[in-house]
C-alpha cells in the first residue's frame, strides 16, 4: 500500500514538474507522411536546445508548449528524414514526413546498446523485419539468405524446419564451430541441434513474424563487445514490441503447395534391365543370371516401378498468424500467435510449428522501464534420413531402387525387395515400405525469453540489467516396426534431451552531448552466460506387435546412454565512443572473457577494437556539392575470439568408450578418451576492415562497399598424432586462416514517377579463404587441409575421358599421361565448394496499392562433387537404377561417350570405373547459381474500400519461391551442398530446398 | 518537501534494488569451473585393480573391432589369395580380391589403439597396491596381478603379430633384402611427447619384441583351470576361452615360431598348449559342422565373443561375418562365396565340404556355413585361435625339420580322421604339400591361407574368376601400404616398397 502511494506520489510530482515546464504558449500541429498524407503517430517533437517536447498521437496530432519567441522544432521518427522547422510566431505548425531512404537517421541496435546509422564506425548490415513478414519461411536465418552483403546463408537440408549454414564473412575455423552468435533479444542462443531424426534448427522457435530487425555485426568495431564468442559475428534479431495507441490486431492466412524440383530421370525397367545384361555380359558372366536377378528386357510384361514417382509429392503448407499490439502512457504490448506447417516434397517429411509470444514493457515512472520478452514455441519434426549414402534415406533410395522390382504386391502390400532376389540391393529394404512404416519423430517445446530493468540515473546515464533463457526439451523417436523386414522383431530408440542456455548482464549506459559539438557515449558492463545440455537415450528391440510402441514392451535390452555437456562463461566489457561535430567519430572496445573450456592457464583472454569514421559531407568545404548527400570513410581494426570446441579438451581423460563399446564380455571397458593439452586457448580472429558509405541524388542512391581482411590465428586444430601411438590427434592451437574480400551493399529508387516506384537493392560479397599456416609447420594434413588451399576443396583425380577403344575410364596422371589407374600422386586440388562470391538483388514494383517483389539470389566460383553418381552414373555396373543417360554408354570401339562400358562390378582389369578411391572430377561440377528466390505480388486494398469495413488493412497477396535457377551443377539442388572438409563429396543423398507457392491475406483491424 | 524527501528515498530504494540486484547476479556468476562427468584422469581411473582389468577389457574389444577379428582380419588373408570368389558386388573386398592397392589402412591406426591400452595396463599396473588387490581361495593378489600383466602381454602380441604379417616380410623371408618390421611401443601415450614419430623395427627385432613378451606372458599367466570360478568375484567374471590363458600364450608363441621358421619352437610350444587347454582332441568329424553353430567353439583357446550390445544399428547387415560371409539374414552383404578351387581343394568325404552350401538361395554359389550367425541377434563367436591349428602346426614343424614324418603323420592324421579322412602315410615334400592343403581347408574364412603362402616365400595362385594372374611372391603387394596420411606426417616411417 505504501509503495503503490509512493508511485502515486510520484506520478503526481512528474506532472506538477511538467506543468512547471509548460511556458508561454502551446503550439499544435499535425504531422503526416508525404507518401500517402496519413497521420504519423510516436513522432518525436523536440523544442531545439532544450529537453522539451512531445510525441505525435494516434493520428499524428501533437502539442508542445513554447516559449514566446520563435524557436524551432526538431521532428524526427525512425525512418524519416528528420526536420528542423522554425515556429516564428505561428501555433500550428503541419508538417509532412518523407520516408528516409539512406536510414542516417535510423537507429540500430548493437551491442548492449543502439546507435544511429550515422555514426557507427563498424561493419554492421541491418534488415528489417517487413522484408520477413509474410514470407513462409520458418526461420530467420532463411530470411536473411542473399539479402546481406557478407552473411551467406545456405540450407544445410531442405527438410522443413532444417538447418541452415551461417557464415558470416568466410570461414575462420577449421575444427571449431563457424555459426555465428545469435542473440535474440539479449538471449544468447545455444548452438546445438535438437533432433536426430531430421534436420531441426533452434531458431525455429522464433516466428520470423515477431521480428522487428535483424542486425549482423560483421567486423571487431562492431562484434569485439562479445569477446570471445564475435569472431563469426553475432547476428542481433529484435523482436517487435507494442506501441502507444490503440490496440491493433493483424490476422494473416497463407496456404500453399510445396513441389520438389529438379529431380533425376532415372531408367525404366526395360532399360534398366537391359543395361544389367550388356553389364553382365561385357563382364563374363551369365546372361540368364541378369535377368533372373534384374529383369528379361524382352519380357513385354516386365514391371516399371517409378519409385522417383513413389517417393515424392506435391505436399501443402499453412501459416496463420495472429498479432495484437497497443499501449498507453506507461505500458505497452505485443501479443502474438502463429501455427505453421509444412509439408516436405518426399512423402512422410514434416514439420509443425506453434508459437506464442508477450512482448510488455512498463514505465512505473520517467526513470524506470521495466519489460519481458516472453516466447514459447513448439516444433514437432518428422524427419527424413538425408544428407549421405543412406540405403533407407529416400534420397538415396527412390533413385536407386530397380524398377523392375514393383513396391507392392498384388495384394496390395509391401514386396519383399527387390522381389526376384529379396535382399540382394538395399539390405532388402523397400524404400516405400521403409519410408511408410518408419517412425521419426522430433519433438521440441522451446522458450527464448529475456527479462530486463533499465534505470536512467541521471539524464544519459542508465543502469540496466537482463536475464535471457534459451531452453529446449527435445524428445525424439525413432520406431522401425517388425514388418520391415531388416527390422525383425522391431526396433524402438528415444532420446529425451535438455538444452538450457542462460545469460545474464548488467551495464551502465552512458551518452551526452556537451557544447553541442562533443558527443560521448559510453558503456561498461558484466555478463554470465552458461550452457547445459544432457540427455538420456535407449532402445529395444524384439516387440511383440508393431503396435505395441512402448520402450517396455521390448524384449531385447539394448544399451542405454547417458551424455552431460556444460561450459560457463564470463566478461567484463566496456566501449567509449567519441564524436566531434558529428563529423569524427571515434570508437573503442575492450572485453575480458573467461571460458571453462580451457585450462587455468589461458582460462582467460582479452579482446578489444579501435574504429575511426569521418564524414565528410558535414565538411563546409562540402557544402557545394549538392548531389552528394552523405559520404563516410571508416575503418576498424580488433581482436575477436572463437572458443566454440567441445567443452572438456584440455585435460587428458580416461573414461568408459559408452555405447556398443562400453563393455567386454558383460566386463566394462575404460579407455583414453582423449589427450589433453592444458594450454589450448581461444582461437583468435584479427579483423581488419575499410568502408565507405554513401548518399548520392537526394538519397536515390544510396550504399556502402567495404573492405575486409580477417586473419584467425592459432586455430583450434586436432593436430594429427602418428596413429602408432593409439591416439590420433591432440587439440593445439595452431595454425592460420585468412578470410578477405568485399562486400557491397547498393540501394536506388530507378524510376519514381506518379505512382509507380521502382527500387532496386542489392549486394555482392566476395570471398578469398585460404589455409596460410598448419600445427608443426607442415604444409598439408592429409589430403583434406593444405596450405594455400580453401579450408575445404575436391581432391580428386582428374577425368579424362572414356578410351574410345575400349570403354574404359581413364584419368590423367601426374604426368599429363592417360591412365586407367589412380594412384595417390595424381589425385590433386579441384577446386572447391565454398563459394568465391555470393549476393542477392532485390527488385521492388509499387503502384497504388500493388506491390510486387522479385528478389533473386545468387552465388558461385564454386565446384561441387556429388556423390549421387557414384550410385547414378555407373553405367550399370553396380546393382542400383541409372540416369538416364548412362544409356549414352560405350558400346563399341570408336564410341565417344562420358559413359564407360557396362561391367558387372565396374571393375575392368582390377581398375574401378569410378576410381572410387578419390574419385574423378568427372562428378564434379560448377555449382554457382543465380536463384529466383522470392517473388511476392500483393494487393492493399484502398482506404476508402477497408473503413467501410471499419478495417485498416486488407492486403492479399501471392507469392512463390525458389521459382528457377540457372546452373551448371550436375546434382539436384546446387544450394544444399555443404562445406565438409575436403571428404571428396560434397552432396551425397540430400534434403533438396522445394519450390513453394502460396497465396495469402492479411487483415489488420 | 516531504514529498521530494520520499521521492529521493524511493528512487534511492530502486536504485538500491537494482544495484544490489546486479551484484548479486555478478557475484554468483564467478563460478566459471565445470566437470566432465564422463570421464577421469588416467591416475584417477587406473588405481584399482579393477580399473586397470578395465582398461586391458578394452584392448580386448578393440580386437573384435572389423579392422580386426570382427571381419578382416578373418577375411583378409582369403580374399588376397585363392579361397573365395565375390558374389555380389558391394565395393567390399573387391580390391583385395584383385590384390589391389592400400586395403589395410584402417588395421595399423586400429591395432595401435589395442596396443595403447595394454601399454596403459602394463604402466598402471605395477602402481597398484598389492594390499588392495582383490583374492580368491585359489588365486592370491600377487596372481591376480601377474595374470592380469600376463593378458596385457599376450593381447599386445596379437596385435604386433597381426600388424607383422600384413606390413613385414617374415624374417629370412624378405624380397630385396627389405627388412623392416613395424614401430615399436612399450609405453603408453600418456602426454603429447609420447606420440613421438619414430622408425620402424626391423622385422627381426619386432619378432624378438613379441618373442620376449610371450614367454613373459607364458610365466605369467593362469592356465584355464586357475579362471572361471577361482577369478576373484570382485574383479566379474574371467571365463576360458574368451580371455588370456596360460595354454592360449603357448598356441600364440608356437604361431610366431611357425612363422618365423622356428619350427622346433612351434613344435613344442604347440605340444605343450594342448596340455593346458580342458579337452586337447579335435572336434570329431560327425560334429564338425555343427561345432561352427555353437556358442563358443569347441575347439577355442582363445575367442572373442561379438554380442548384440557390441553392435550399432546397422553394424550387423553391414559388418558382421555373417553378413559378408552368408544370405541367411535378410538384409544381408552376402559378399563371397567359397571359390571353385577351394571346394576342389577338399578330398572326397571331408566332412568340411559340408560347410558350402550351394543352392539357387545362395546364388547358385558355394556359401560357407561357418559364420552362420544362427545363434541370434548377431551373437558371434570368433575363434582366434584354435586346437585344429595346434595340431597342424606341430605337422608342419615335424615334417620341415625333416627328420620327424611319423610325429608329422601323427599330428596331421589327429586333424584327417576327424574330418572324415584316411589317415595319411606320405612323407617328404607330399606330406608337406598335404599339411599345407589340410591348412588350407580347415582354416578357409578364418583368414590365414595367403599369409601361409607369404611366411613360405611362395607365388599366390588366384581363382579364375577374379581374372588376374598368379602374384608372384617378389611382387610388392605381398607387403601392404602403409596409410599415406601416416608416412607424411612420419617422414622418419619408411613406407613399403613399390607404394
Amino acid at each position: 500500500m505504501k509503495k503503490i502511494l509512493q508511485v502515486k506520489i510520484f506520478s503526481l510530482l512528474m506532472l506538477i514538474t511538467s506543468v512547471a515546464w509548460a511556458q508561454d504558449r502551446v503550439v499544435t500541429g499535425k504531422v503526416t507522411s508525404s507518401d500517402d498524407g496519413s497521420g504519423i503517430p510516436g513522432v518525436n517533437v523536440l523544442l531545439k536546445g532544450t529537453d522539451i517536447g512531445s510525441i505525435t498521437d494516434v493520428n499524428g496530432n501533437f502539442s508542445v508548449s513554447v516559449s514566446g519567441s520563435g524557436g524551432s522544432l526538431i521532428f524526427s521518427f525512425v525512418g524519416f528524414v528528420t526536420q528542423e522547422v522554425s515556429i516564428g510566431s505561428r501555433s500550428i505548425v503541419d508538417i509532412q514526413m518523407g520516408t528516409d531512404v539512406t536510414q542516417l537517421s535510423e537507429v540500430v541496435v548493437t551491442g548492449y546498446g543502439s546507435q544511429e546509422k550515422r555514426t557507427l564506425t563498424g561493419s554492421i548490415s541491418s534488415l528489417k523485419g517487413d522484408v520477413l513478414q509474410n514470407v513462409p519461411l520458418q526461420s530467420v536465418d532463411r530470411g536473411i539468405q542473399g539479402r546481406l552483403a557478407g552473411v551467406q546463408v545456405s540450407a544445410a537440408s531442405g527438410q522443413p524446419g532444417g538447418a541452415l549454414n551461417v557464415r558470416v564473412r568466410g570461414i575462420g575455423s577449421i575444427n571449431a564451430s563457424n555459426d555465428p552468435l545469435w542473440i535474440v533479444d539479449g538471449v544468447q542462443l545455444g548452438r546445438f541441434g535438437q533432433s536426430t531424426q531430421g534436420s531441426s534448427n533452434p531458431l525455429g522457435a522464433i516466428n520470423p513474424n515477431d521480428i522487428e530487425s535483424v542486425e549482423v555485426l560483421k567486423d571487431a568495431a562492431s562484434s569485439a563487445i562479445y569477446g570471445a564468442q564475435a569472431a563469426n559475428g553475432v547476428i542481433l534479431v529484435t523482436t517487435k514490441k507494442g506501441k502507444k495507441g490503440k490496440t491493433k490486431l493483424e490476422v494473416n492466412a497463407q496456404f500453399g503447395q510445396v513441389q520438389p524440383m529438379n529431380l533425376y530421370s532415372m531408367t525404366n525397367g526395360a532399360q534398366f534391365a537391359a543395361l544389367k545384361e550388356e553389364s553382365f555380359r561385357n563382364a563374363g558372366l551369365s546372361v540368364q543370371t541378369a535377368r533372373n536377378t534384374f529383369g528379361d528386357a524382352s519380357d513385354p510384361t516386365l514391371q516399371n516401378q517409378d519409385w522417383v514417382d513413389l517417393m515424392f509429392q506435391n505436399g501443402q503448407l499453412g501459416t496463420y498468424d495472429l498479432t495484437m499490439s497497443g499501449g498507453d502512457e506507461k505500458t505497452s504490448f505485443l501479443f502474438s500467435g502463429s501455427y505453421q506447417f509444412q509439408e516436405g516434397q518426399v512423402i512422410q517429411s514434416d514439420w509443425k510449428r506453434g508459437t506464442a509470444r508477450l512482448n510488455i514493457t512498463h514505465k512505473p515512472n520517467a526513470k524506470l522501464t521495466i519489460g519481458a520478452n516472453m516466447s514459447l514455441a513448439y516444433q514437432r519434426t518428422f524427419g527424413s534420413i538425408a544428407n549421405g549414402n543412406f540405403i533407407n534415406g529416400p534420397f538415396q533410395a527412390a533413385f536407386t531402387a530397380q524398377p523392375t522390382s514393383p513396391a507392392f504386391n498384388s495384394e496390395g502390400g509391401y514386396s519383399l525387395y527387390p522381389t526376384r532376389a529379396p535382399g540382394s540391393h538395399l539390405f532388402g529394404y523397400n524404400i516405400r515400405q521403409g519410408v511408410d512404416e518408419e517412425l521419426r519423430l522430433g519433438r521440441t517445446p522451446q522458450t527464448v525469453s529475456s527479462f530486463n530493468l533499465a534505470y536512467e540515473i541521471i539524464p544519459g546515464l542508465t543502469l540496466s540489467g537482463l536475464a535471457g533463457i534459451d531452453a529446449s526439451f527435445g524428445s525424439d523417436r525413432n520406431e522401425r516396426p517388425g514388418s520391415i523386414p531388416v527390422f525383425a522383431g522391431g526396433q524402438i530408440s528415444a532420446t529425451n534431451r535438455r538444452t538450457i542456455s542462460y545469460n545474464a548482464n548488467a551495464t551502465l549506459n552512458y551518452s551526452k552531448k556537451f557544447n553541442d559539438i562533443h558527443q560521448i557515449s559510453g558503456l561498461v558492463g558484466f555478463e554470465y552466460r552458461k550452457e547445459e545440455r544432457g540427455g538420456i537415450t535407449a532402445s529395444q528391440f524384439t516387440f511383440p506387435n508393431p503396435a505395441l510402441r512402448l520402450l517396455s514392451s521390448g524384449a531385447t535390452a539394448r544399451p542405454a546412454g547417458e551424455f552431460f555437456f556444460e561450459n560457463a562463461r564470463q566478461g567484463a566489457f566496456g566501449q567509449i565512443k567519441y564524436a566531434l561535430k558529428d563529423r569524427y567519430i571515434a570508437d573503442f572496445t575492450l572485453r575480458r572473457d573467461g571460458s571453462s573450456r580451457f585450462g587455468a592457464n589461458n582460462q582467460y583472454g582479452t579482446f578489444y577494437a579501435g574504429s575511426v569514421a569521418y564524414r565528410i559531407t558535414e565538411e563546409s568545404f562540402m557544402d557545394g556539392i549538392s548531389w552528394l548527400d552523405d559520404l563516410k570513410v571508416r575503418a576498424s581494426y580488433g581482436k575477436v575470439g572463437n572458443s566454440e570446441i567441445a567443452d572438456y579438451d584440455w585435460f587428458t581423460a580416461y573414461g568408459s568408450p559408452g555405447g556398443n563399446n562400453a563393455g567386454y564380455l558383460g566386463g566394462s571397458t575404460l579407455r583414453l578418451a582423449r589427450l589433453g593439452n592444458d594450454l589450448i586457448s581461444w582461437e583468435t580472429e584479427f579483423q581488419t576492415s575499410f568502408g565507405i558509405d554513401f548518399a548520392l541524388f537526394k538519397s536515390r542512391l544510396t550504399g556502402s562497399v567495404e573492405y575486409y581482411n580477417n586473419q584467425t590465428k592459432d586455430l583450434l586444430f586436432d593436430v594429427p598424432l602418428v596413429n602408432d601411438a593409439g591416439v590420433n590427434s591432440v587439440r593445439g592451437n595452431s595454425g592460420e586462416v585468412v578470410n578477405k574480400g568485399f562486400d557491397i551493399e547498393l540501394s536506388g529508387v530507378v524510376v519514381d514517377r506518379g505512382s509507380f516506384k521502382w527500387t532496386v537493392t542489392a549486394n555482392i560479397s566476395t570471398l578469398h579463404n585460404e589455409v596460410v599456416s598448419l600445427p608443426n609447420g607442415q604444409q598439408r594434413i592429409g589430403n583434406t587441409i593444405i596450405v594455400g588451399e580453401p579450408v575445404s576443396f575436391n581432391y580428386l583425380f582428374q577425368f579424362a575421358g572414356i578410351n574410345p577403344a575400349n570403354g574404359k575410364a581413364m584419368i590423367y596422371d601426374t604426368l599429363g599421361n592417360l591412365s586407367y589407374n589412380g594412384i595417390q600422386r595424381d589425385a590433386a586440388v579441384r577446386g572447391s565448394n565454398i563459394p568465391t562470391y555470393f549476393g542477392g538483388i532485390s527488385n521492388g514494383f509499387s503502384y497504388k496499392g500493388i506491390n510486387l517483389e522479385v528478389f533473386f539470389q545468387y552465388q558461385g566460383g564454386n565446384q561441387a562433387f556429388n556423390g549421387d553418381l557414384y550410385n547414378l552414373y555407373a553405367s550399370g555396373s553396380n546393382a542400383n537404377n541409372q540416369l538416364v543417360s548412362q544409356l549414352g554408354r560405350w558400346q563399341n570401339p570408336g564410341d565417344i561417350t562420358n559413359v564407360a562400358r557396362p561391367f558387372q562390378g565396374g571393375t575392368i582389369d582390377g581398375f574401378d570405373q569410378q576410381f572410387g578411391t578419390f574419385g574423378t572430377t568427372q562428378f564434379m561440377s560448377d555449382a554457382s547459381y543465380v536463384r529466383l528466390k522470392q517473388v511476392t505480388l500483393s494487393y492493399n486494398l484502398p482506404n476508402s474500400i477497408i473503413s467501410k469495413l471499419k478495417l485498416t488493412k486488407v492486403n492479399v497477396f501471392v507469392q512463390g519461391l525458389n521459382l528457377w535457377t540457372y546452373t551448371k551443377f550436375q546434382g539436384i539442388d546446387p544450394e544444399v551442398v555443404s562445406n565438409n572438409n575436403g571428404t571428396g563429396v560434397s552432396s551425397f543423398g540430400v534434403f533438396p530446398v522445394a519450390r513453394q507457392f502460396m497465396g495469402g491475406i492479411s487483415i489488420g483491424l | 518537501m516531504l514529498n521530494h524527501l520520499k521521492l529521493k528515498k524511493m528512487k534511492m530504494k530502486i536504485r538500491n534494488i537494482a544495484i544490489t540486484g546486479l551484484l548479486v547476479l555478478a557475484f554468483n556468476a564467478c563460478d566459471i569451473e565445470t566437470v566432465d562427468k564422463s570421464a577421469l584422469s588416467p591416475i584417477q581411473a587406473l588405481n584399482t585393480a579393477a580399473g586397470v582389468q578395465s582398461a586391458l577389457l578394452s584392448a580386448y574389444r578393440i580386437a573384435h573391432e572389423f579392422p580386426m577379428y570382427g571381419q578382416q582380419a578373418n577375411l583378409h588373408g582369403d580374399a588376397f589369395a585363392d579361397n573365395i570368389e565375390i558374389v555380389n558386388r558391394t565395393g567390399r573386398y573387391e580390391q583385395e580380391w584383385v590384390n589391389g592397392i592400400g586395403v589395410f589402412a584402417n588395421r595399423w591406426a586400429t591395432a595401435y589403439r589395442g596396443i595403447n591400452d595394454t601399454n596403459y595396463v602394463l604402466e598402471y599396473l605395477p602402481q597398484l597396491e598389492l594390499a588392495k588387490v582383490p583374492s580368491s581361495t585359489n588365486v592370491t593378489s600377487q596372481q591376480v596381478l601377474d595374470h592380469l600383466r600376463g593378458e596385457a602381454l599376450f593381447i599386445r602380441s596379437l596385435y604386433y603379430m597381426e600388424l607383422l604379417r600384413v606390413y613385414s616380410y617374415e624374417p629370412g623371408r624378405e624380397v630385396n633384402g627389405f627388412t623392416l618390421g613395424v614401430i615399436l611401443r612399450d609405453a603408453p601415450t600418456e602426454v603429447v611427447s609420447d606420440a613421438d614419430k619414430r622408425e620402424r623395427s626391423t622385422n627381426l627385432a619386432s619378432y624378438q619384441f613379441v618373442e620376449k613378451d610371450l614367454l613373459e606372458a607364458i610365466n605369467l599367466l593362469l592356465p584355464a583351470s586357475g579362471i572361471g570360478a577361482n577369478w576373484p568375484t570382485a574383479l566379474g567374471a574371467n571365463t576360458f576361452p574368451f580371455r588370456a590363458t596360460k595354454g592360449a600364450a603357448h598356441a600364440l608363441i608356437s604361431r610366431l615360431y611357425l612363422y618365423w621358421g622356428k619350427y622346433p619352437e612351434a613344435d613344442t610350444n604347440a605340444t605343450t598348449a594342448l596340455t593346458l587347454v580342458p579337452t586337447a582332441a579335435p572336434v570329431a568329424a560327425a560334429s564338425y559342422v555343427a561345432s561352427w553353430s555353437a556358442t563358443t567353439h569347441p575347439e577355442s583357446m582363445f575367442e572373442l565373443e561379438i554380442r548384440s550390445t557390441d553392435w550399432s544399428g546397422v553394424d550387423g547387415p553391414n559388418n558382421s561375418m555373417n553378413s559378408i560371409t552368408t544370405n541367411m539374414v535378410s538384409g544381408s552383404q552376402y559378399v563371397m562365396a567359397a571359390s571353385a578351387e577351394l571346394r576342389a581343394a577338399h578330398e572326397v568325404g571331408d566332412v568340411r565340404l559340408g560347410l558350402y552350401v550351394n543352392t539357387p538361395a545362395t546364388l547358385n554359389k558355394p556359401q560357407s556355413r561357418k559364420w552362420p550367425g544362427e545363434k541370434g541377434a548377431f551373437l558371434e563367436n570368433i575363434p582366434v585361435i584354435r586346437r585344429s591349428e595346434m595340431y597342424l602346426i606341430q605337422a608342419e614343424s615335424r615334417a620341415r625339420q625333416t627328420t620327424n614324418d611319423a610325429g608329422a603323420q601323427t599330428a596331421v592324421n589327429s586333424i584327417r580322421t576327424n574330418r572324415g579322412l584316411a589317415a595319411t602315410t606320405s612323407t617328404g615334400s607330399a606330406l608337406i604339400n598335404l599339411i599345407m592343403n589340410e591348412r588350407r581347408v580347415e582354416f578357409a574364412f578364418e583368414g590365414h591361407r595367403f599369409f601361409d603362402l607369404k611366411r613360405l616365400g611362395l607365388d599366390i595362385p588366384k581363382p579364375v574368376a577374379a581374372g588376374v594372374p598368379t602374384l608372384p611372391s617378389s611382387d610388392f603387394r605381398m607387403l601392404q601400404q602403409f596409410p599415406n596420411d601416416q608416412v607424411l606426417l612420419n617422414p622418419s616411417m619408411a613406407q613399403n616398397p613399390g607404394y
